[in-house]
């Protein structure tokens, strides 16, 4: 049985998947930039930084303090990186999605159910 | 085993948890605003906050004599409130209640390409961990913006960043919130179950 801690909700797996493609460079503007381009999906910066609060507490981000640009008014940025935490529940949450879906034909609606 | 010595060695059982909890959350603070970590300095912190007003109560407590549980862990949670809650009132009320200097209305110091300064003051309601990071991650987006498709789209853009962050972050505040003071209540209804 799946770890109850390692739930991932449907934008925490995306923004963990963001964060983990970024590598080096994952910080709040790259991270919103990534899943509107990627995803598709028109995202505020309150709720990207909303979602990594919260995967950090569960233990499955870290993050930390760079330096202090012009560019940013003289703010610092705050890079993410994904732990293993966050590496497992995403192995785990793709494990359940192949494991239902295996053997299914997901272009056709099955009959009796759609 | 008599009340009286249960009580006492429930009083220093948490006694030493509150000292080995201080000492702990002080390193780790430590470490974390040496290695510029956020997550370690934010969490060491406040871990060093609570248990160092646990020990200091606890102390107060014992010295005078006092050594009632049910009392020591309510003034334990009012405490918790005060450092919490009382803080963060005092700096978002500074901060409202500061007036622009005459450094901050010349031209040089206010230029054109500045994102909205009110838009920018809204943003100090949300938590201080995010505060920097998101003013400075919209100022990237808003100069390009604003060169790109001048000042009126660029503001309209600022504007609305600000609103449709501002309910993720302080919804989180307010959950938090509520948690916390579903314990206050069972801290009580413990103290009455106690006395």
């Amino acid at each position: 049985m799946a770890d109850k801690g390692l739930y991932l909700g449907e934008f925490e797996e995306i923004v963990l998947l963001t964060v983990m493609r970024l590598r080096t460079n994952a910080y709040g503007v790259s991270i919103r930039q990534e899943v509107e381009l990627v995803a598709g999906r028109p995202t505020s910066i309150g709720a990207i930084y909303a979602t990594l609060n919260r995967l950090e507490e569960k233990g499955m981000v870290s993050s930390w303090q760079g330096e202090k640009t012009e560019e940013r008014g003289g703010r610092a940025k705050r890079y993410f990186q994904i732990e293993g935490v966050g590496l497992h529940a995403l192995n785990e949450a793709n494990r359940v999605r192949s494991a239902l879906g295996a053997g299914l034909n997901l272009g056709q609606p099955m009959r009796g159910v759609l | 085993m008599t009340r009286d010595s249960v009580m006492w060695l429930v009083t220093w059982l948490l006694l030493v948890f509150s000292l080995v909890g201080t000492v702990l959350s002080t390193g780790i603070w430590a470490i974390g605003a040496y290695s510029s970590n956020y997550t370690h300095s934010v969490n060491g912190k406040k871990g060093a906050g609570i248990c160092g007003a646990t020990l200091l109560v606890q102390l107060i407590l014992i010295s005078i004599g006092k050594v009632s549980i049910a009392t020591a862990w309510l003034v334990v949670i009012g405490m918790f409130y005060v450092l919490r809650i009382l803080p963060s009132l005092l700096e978002r009320g500074l901060i409202l209640a500061r007036r622009p200097s005459r450094h901050d209305l010349t031209p040089a110091a206010q230029s054109d390409e500045d994102p909205p300064q009110f838009a920018k003051y809204l943003l100090y309601f949300i938590p201080k961990k995010d505060r920097d990071p998101i003013i400075g991650d919209l100022h990237e987006e808003y100069v390009p913006l604003y060169q790109q498709c001048g000042k009126k789209r660029a503001q309209i853009w600022y504007w609305s960043m600000v609103i449709r962050s501002f309910w993720p972050l302080v919804s989180t505040i307010l959950q938090k919130l509520i948690k916390w003071g579903v314990f206050g209540w069972l801290g009580k209804l413990l103290r009455h179950l106690i006395s």
